[in-house]
């Protein structure tokens, strides 16, 4: 059992993520991806054929990464609800890809066009990535703002 | 002439009771493996070297074989001079096996990571080897470095191999179901002029790719790659049209692909490929992924769109690989893209099946095309923003001043209804 959103949230799911080849079939990633939730920010490295790690940082570092996922916490609970209970394979309207396309501003962020485009080169990683939370426990609780 | 075995030599001892010169270890040897001991005798004589021959009769080799490998015709004199091992490329590499294997970038080591800003040579000598005085030209015509390189091509090809799909059987196509007519046929229609598009890219790739050098291998092999992409988008797309009922729609207007086929240089074509049209085609993939019906779609426009965001970060870092090295071509390059977006424009505005289409994809379908077409107007600006943004990232920041009439209007807010 593990609390969204929170470094252990994340541990746990690169754990599923990296087990039986799921993301290596995918092929290779080299990405940081950041994940907004709130006033919570996260930093999840992809290298090589794995997610290698995971990091909370200060909202303000975001613009490091080479994008990053913002969406209300209703949404996020919505969406990782969804993969839970579709058994890891989300309906579509809770798809990476169609959560972006209908949002005027875009899911995935950044200042820099060439490494926001690593969100669509790299997609059904990350969609993996998610997908693999359908196998772990969460217990969802909205970050408090500070 | 009765050919003298082994067997003979041993029963009888040297011929004549004269010394061969065979020493016994070797004698022993061939002796075991049936070799004429004739033709010890006059590879020794000849100049080869004991070691040899035991290495020859360890590897199994026939007499028949040892003959034709030691021996020529012209007085059976030794003729392996190896000469070819001994010219000077570099020895010693030991090229890093890494996370991802041993990937293209990491055999760029020592002497072989130097690609020259001009490639010197017209034939097919690959990078780091010796040049064979009198080697046929093969008739390239791209031997500037700059007007092909980007610093991401070794990468970006083994991720394409890396992240290859197959249409036939990494798609669900079972999870597509009969649905309304119009969304159906507006499928279609985008499926088809999808499918013209790439097309149009393995046209255009298959003739620039040849007039590369061979000193810029990674160009050619992620090329390679990427009109093997275009080859399984179109066949994919072929596919989502046939597979529920749709067929396919009419044929595009084709003036997008005009300047593609008209390009004189290869950074011309580069840039209204690798920028314009890529960067307008991506968005119809993301389009596609975006309102998916079903898994089939979902997993084929996304898949698709993975593949076009490599094409679009070659054209990224080839802009800015271009800039850097040749910033006196930044006019040129500007005029390629806006030459790019005319043709586009011209499509837009004549491709009325495409425009319907879009719509009614967009507004969930005929009955809400007019929802459809102020969504469209969202999704073109959107298309524009993206592309910019994209040309700015390659290091032309003052290019949204430039953009062509027609397609800098997207940009302009909706007029509010009465």
């Amino acid at each position: 059992m593990a609390t969204f959103p929170s470094v252990e949230w994340f541990e746990a799911v690169i754990t599923v993520a990296n087990e039986d080849g799921r993301l290596r079939k995918l092929g290779t990633c080299d990405a940081v991806m950041g994940v907004k939730v709130l006033d919570k920010a996260f930093e999840i490295t992809f290298e090589a054929f794995d997610c290698i790690g995971v990091r909370e940082i200060p909202s303000e570092k975001l613009a490091e990464t080479d994008f990053y996922l913002e969406m209300p916490f209703e949404t996020w609970q919505g969406m990782l609800e969804n993969i839970k209970e579709r058994g890891g394979t989300p309906d579509r309207q809770y798809t990476l890809n169609t959560i972006d396309f209908l949002d005027p501003e875009g899911f995935a962020k950044s200042d820099d066009q060439s490494k926001k485009d690593a969100f669509y080169r790299y997609g059904q990683t990350f969609q993996q990535f998610f997908n693999a939370s359908s196998e772990i426990e969460t217990v969802f609780a909205a970050p408090q703002p500070v | 002439m009765t050919q003298q075995t082994a067997k003979d030599v041993a029963t009888a001892g040297p011929a004549d009771g004269i010394p061969d010169g065979i020493p016994d270890d070797l004698r022993r040897k061939a002796l075991a493996k049936d070799w004429p001991l004739v033709t010890i005798v006059r590879a020794l004589q000849g100049g080869v070297k004991e070691e040899l021959l035991h290495q020859a009769l360890d590897a199994g080799m026939t007499p028949i074989q040892a003959r034709e490998m030691l021996l020529s015709g012209r007085g059976e004199g030794p003729t392996v001079s190896m000469a070819w091992a001994k010219v000077a490329t570099e020895r010693g590499i030991r090229a890093k096996v890494g996370k991802k294997g041993l990937t293209i970038d990491a055999i760029n080591v020592g002497s072989y990571a130097d690609v020259p800003d001009v490639w010197p040579d017209q034939t097919m000598r690959p990078r780091g080897s010796v040049v064979r005085p009198g080697a046929v030209s093969m008739g390239y015509t791209i031997y500037s470095k700059a007007e092909v390189w980007a610093d991401n091509l070794g990468s970006l090809y083994e991720e394409a191999i890396q992240r290859r799909w197959r249409p036939a059987t990494d798609i669900p196509w079972e999870s597509i179901k009969p649905s309304a007519e119009d969304r159906e046929r507006a499928m279609g229609q985008l499926c088809t002029e999808l499918c013209e598009y790439n097309y149009m890219t393995i046209l255009a790739l298959g003739k620039w790719t040849r007039e590369v050098s061979y000193g810029f291998h990674e160009v050619k092999l992620f090329l390679s790659t990427v009109l093997f992409d275009a080859g399984r988008h179109y066949e994919a797309f072929r596919k989502r049209a046939l597979a529920n009922g749709s067929g396919l729609g009419v044929q595009a207007t084709g003036d997008r692909l005009i300047p593609i086929r008209d390009a004189l240089c290869y950074a011309e074509m580069a840039a209204i490929v690798f920028l314009v049209n890529d960067s307008f085609i991506q968005s119809l993939y993301l389009l596609g992924a975006g309102l998916a019906q079903n898994e089939a779609e979902s997993r084929l426009f996304s898949l698709a769109a993975q593949d076009k965001a490599r094409h679009l970060a070659y054209g990224i870092e080839h802009t800015r690989y271009i800039l850097e090295h040749q910033p006196e071509r930044r006019g040129e390059i500007s005029k390629y893209l806006a030459k790019g977006e005319e043709y586009l424009a011209k499509d837009h505005e004549k491709d009325a099946p495409m425009r319907e289409a879009l719509a009614i994809l967009l507004g969930g379908g005929l009955e809400q095309i007019g929802e459809g077409f102020r969504k469209l107007k969202d999704f073109r600006r959107r298309q524009v923003l993206t592309y910019l943004s994209r040309v700015e990232a390659a290091g032309l920041t003052d290019h949204r001043e430039h953009l062509w009439p027609e397609i800098a209007a997207y940009l302009e807010p909706a007029a509010t209804p009465a």
